[in-house]
């Protein structure tokens, strides 16, 4: 069946292919872009989840596009004054050397009324769709009351059950608002701590029932036996927490949210420089190197473009639109 | 301890060159305004990406222990805190420096910075665990108390003047509530401004009020006469015994408060150094100077800010939970280097942790050395003409508080806070009141919204019913009452004056 002789043609053959795409970015780029450094826009502080990703993805990317690429922390109004940026600031000419990362579905704050803003999903030039971590919900590792999620949902409907969902309107706190509707008596007090790290601190202190939050943070407190989760808020079990039920097979509420990362860019960016940077995207994060230290960091890398990303974007929305967190009453 | 034997593994070439660069590092970038430990830590991520996982976290935690301490050197010599966590220094040792004490004021600073990180390290070296599971008795309520706590300093820092002091600290408060609220995500005093979304951040208050306003003071005097008034400076850079023995107490006040804020989450070295100085003037005699060049002042913030250094790496090593900025950083590069914060750290990988542990006390011993003969070269700033001097840190400002949030806005709210501390401290409302009130208010709000939410309305049999809350409300009321308690030496002063007009009334008739 296979001819022997073939093999120097076939090697040959792989051998122009590969070459060809050495040369490519070359020939395609010959407008020798990019010429200067690469920012990479982060909208939260230094030492957060996202910032550490895009801090390991930057070597990797820098590889690809051939210049350094630097990662700046414009961080505030959860993420808003980074975007504010990004759709009315940024000049396709001025500030192609730029990419911003937007996180989905905080961006989704903008359907708030009472935030007043004008942006639309629309409004952003997304390049791709870079990781994606579901929702979680854990309890302290010895908390005798809660077994479960029926242990949890039965308490919360006795009493309100003391949640620390990190931010208000954050995917945390998505995935709570949702139960809230969804499951007829749902209780919840919110109390609000800055990031994932606090979380911790109040849930181990007792200070809190409940954590809202994500797997890839979280599951070194459960390796740790901190932490015990209860379910995922997913459509399938996660395969790095196989035992643990999704939110849907207990409640029979299809209960999903995420923290999905983005990378965007200018708004009006030539279409030459937009492939460019999607391109570099692409391939930094096929590179077996940085799936393995993402693997290592418990991130799951999901890389999607064009109608796909879209498509995860329209999703995120719809997430936000049912928990619509901003028109229950009582809260404060 | 079986951990002695990782000391060893630092010294190795690798090992102790990245210590030294990480020291020198951290010296220079603290010493910038704007420029601080956490984004120089970020930055070397990427740099020591490929090194062994020690190596790169000895760089880390060197380039943290000399950034805290590198701040003071600006704000003794110049009144220009490079980092938050320097802001108190900056009023005892510029007013040591104007009365041609700096060198006097750089050797205190030293060896409290350098005793107290040492003390620091091995508190973190062999207190871990238990301080640890202390850290996580703090919750809303325990936060909201902190907050207060801090915010009696304002009592302190107001020097006689408390009605503007308290002026000035709630105008802090009201500044500190701008932005979007994290209980309810609805932007507050923000008038449409993308701007002030992320409200006041503390580096350019800290920046404006200080460095900025002093700046402006500069420009007020002679273009050419320099600020320290004398055109010499000694050359001894190590303390004399006698002036460890003068501020014995409050080098132990101070490194006591730094090593227990280190674990109070979210306080950390800004808030230290704050509770250290009220401390040391409540505390203090007859014949002391507060406010205007109190060595004993200087050595209690000092050691308060490197005291914080080693024990704020507590619940993070132990608990993954990181005390300030620097500590999130760390966090996240022992991360990218696969190591899991926790019991597991010291079980699967104690060569890494305890190396680093031991890096730590070493870098904190080596510092000593290097930064007393860079801030005594540094210290020739303060014989530079005015003219020359306040361009030249109003030019750091402005690059530094760019460079630390990429947010031009960030600019014009340090040059706004620059005019609003220049003002402050010329009609003697306390610039020190209003940087409290912005650094607590989001942690005293935060803490007393929770505690309504999870007390259901009832906040005070919520906050009695908890230890630690009680033991912090008791240390209140006694701050409270010596800060309004007649000093005695005012009381002297008041009988002397009393004798003195008797007596001039005697001549009288």
């Amino acid at each position: 069946m296979f001819n022997l002789k073939k093999i120097p043609l076939l090697a040959g053959t792989a051998l122009a292919v590969l070459g060809l795409t050495a040369v490519a970015p070359a020939t395609v780029s010959a407008a020798d872009f990019p010429s200067k450094p690469v920012q990479l826009q982060v909208p939260f502080a230094p030492g957060g989840g996202a910032d550490r990703t895009f801090r390991l993805f930057a070597p990797y990317l820098a590889e690809e596009l051939g210049v350094p690429v630097k990662v700046t922390n414009v961080a505030g109004g959860g993420g808003w004054v980074s975007w504010s940026q990004v759709v009315n600031d940024w000049n396709p000419r001025r500030d192609d050397h730029k990419l911003a990362v937007v996180n989905i579905p905080h961006i989704f704050s903008f359907l708030n009324p009472d935030m007043k803003r004008s942006e639309k999903l629309e409004s952003f030039n997304f390049l791709a769709w870079h990781s994606y971590d579901p929702g979680l919900w854990l309890v302290r590792a010895d908390d005798e009351r809660f077994k479960d999620l029926d242990d949890v949902l039965e308490y919360a409907q006795k009493q309100a059950i003391i949640v620390a969902p990190g931010s208000f309107g954050s995917d945390d706190h998505i995935g709570v608002a949702f139960a809230q509707q969804a499951v007829p008596g749902f209780k919840a007090k919110f109390v609000t701590s800055r990031g994932d790290n606090s979380k911790i601190q109040l849930a181990l202190g007792g200070h809190v029932d409940l954590i809202a939050g994500n797997v890839g943070f979280f599951i070194n407190s459960i390796e740790e036996g901190q932490l015990r989760p209860i379910a995922v808020l997913h459509p399938e079990r996660w395969p790095l927490l196989p035992d643990v039920p999704t939110f849907e097979e207990i409640t029979g509420k299809r209960n999903i949210t995420y923290a999905g990362r983005t990378i965007a860019t200018a708004n009006g960016l030539e279409e030459e420089k937009r492939q460019v940077y999607l391109d570099a995207i692409k391939r930094a994060m096929a590179n077996p190197e940085y799936i393995a230290k993402e693997k290592a960091n418990k991130n799951h890398l999901q890389f999607a473009e064009g109608d796909d990303m879209w498509k995860l974007l329209r999703e995120g929305q719809t997430v936000a639109e049912q928990a619509a967190y901003w028109k229950q009453e009582g809260v404060q | 301890m079986e951990s002695i034997e990782y000391l060893g593994n630092v010294l190795t070439l690798v090992n102790l060159a990245a210590m030294f660069v990480g020291i020198i590092v951290g010296l220079i970038i603290g010493a910038i305004p704007g420029l601080g430990p956490p984004m120089a830590i970020a930055l070397m991520i990427p740099i020591s990406f490929e090194w062994p996982a020690d190596t790169a976290l000895i760089l880390m935690v060197s380039t943290y222990a000399a950034g805290i301490y590198g701040g003071s050197f600006t704000a003794i010599l110049l009144r220009a805190p490079g980092t938050s966590a320097s802001a108190a220094s900056a009023i005892e040792g510029y007013e040591m420096t104007k009365r041609g004490r700096a060198t006097e004021a750089i050797r205190m600073s030293t060896f409290a910075s350098v005793m107290g990180g040492l003390i620091s390290g091995f508190a973190l070296l062999y207190l871990a665990p238990p301080l640890a599971k202390i850290s996580l008795l703090f919750g809303p309520s325990e936060f909201f108390v902190v907050a207060l706590l801090g915010l009696t300093a304002i009592a302190a820092v107001s020097f006689g003047a408390v009605l503007k002091g308290l002026i000035a600290g709630l105008f802090g408060l009201l500044v500190s509530t701008v932005g979007v609220d994290a209980a309810s995500a609805f932007p507050r005093f923000t008038y449409g401004m993308t701007g002030l979304l992320s409200g006041v951040g503390i580096l350019p208050a800290v920046i404006g009020l200080f460095a900025f306003a002093q700046a402006l003071t500069l420009c007020e005097g002679s273009p050419k006469s320099n600020i320290s008034g004398t055109t010499k400076l000694s050359w001894n850079i190590m303390p004399r015994w006698s002036e460890i023995m003068h501020c014995r107490w409050s080098l132990v006040r101070g490194w006591v408060t730094g090593l227990i804020m280190g674990i109070v989450p979210a306080a950390g070295a800004s808030v230290a150094q704050w509770i250290a100085y009220a401390w040391e003037i409540q505390r203090g005699k007859p014949g002391d100077k507060f406010g205007e060049g109190e060595v004993k002042g200087l050595a209690a913030t000092e050691g308060s800010n490197n005291g914080v250094t080693g024990t704020s790496l507590i619940p993070m090593f132990v608990l993954g939970i990181p005390g300030g900025i620097s500590a999130a950083v760390i966090l996240g590069a022992l991360m990218i280097h696969g190591l899991q914060p926790g019991d597991r750290l010291f079980r699967d990988s104690p060569d890494v942790i305890f190396t680093v542990i031991w890096g730590f006390i070493l870098a904190n011993f080596f510092m000593g050395g290097i930064a007393a003969v860079m801030a005594r070269t540094m210290a020739y700033v303060t014989l530079f003409p005015r003219g020359l001097l306040a361009p030249i840190i109003m030019i750091f400002c402005v690059v530094g508080t760019f460079a630390a949030s990429g947010n031009p806005w960030d600019v014009w709210i340090m040059v706004f806070f620059g005019i609003v501390g220049y003002l402050a401290q010329k009609y003697n409302f306390s610039p020190a009141g209003i940087l409290l009130g912005i650094i607590l208010g989001p942690i005293a709000e935060e803490g007393l919204r929770n505690v309504l939410i999870v007390s259901d309305d009832s906040p005070f049999s919520f906050i009695f019913s908890r230890w630690i809350s009680v033991t912090i409300i008791i240390m209140i009321a006694i701050a409270l009452y010596y800060a309004f308690k007649p000093k005695a030496w005012d009381k002297a002063v008041e009988e002397g004056e009393a004798i003195l007009a008797a007596g001039e009334e005697k001549k009288d008739a």
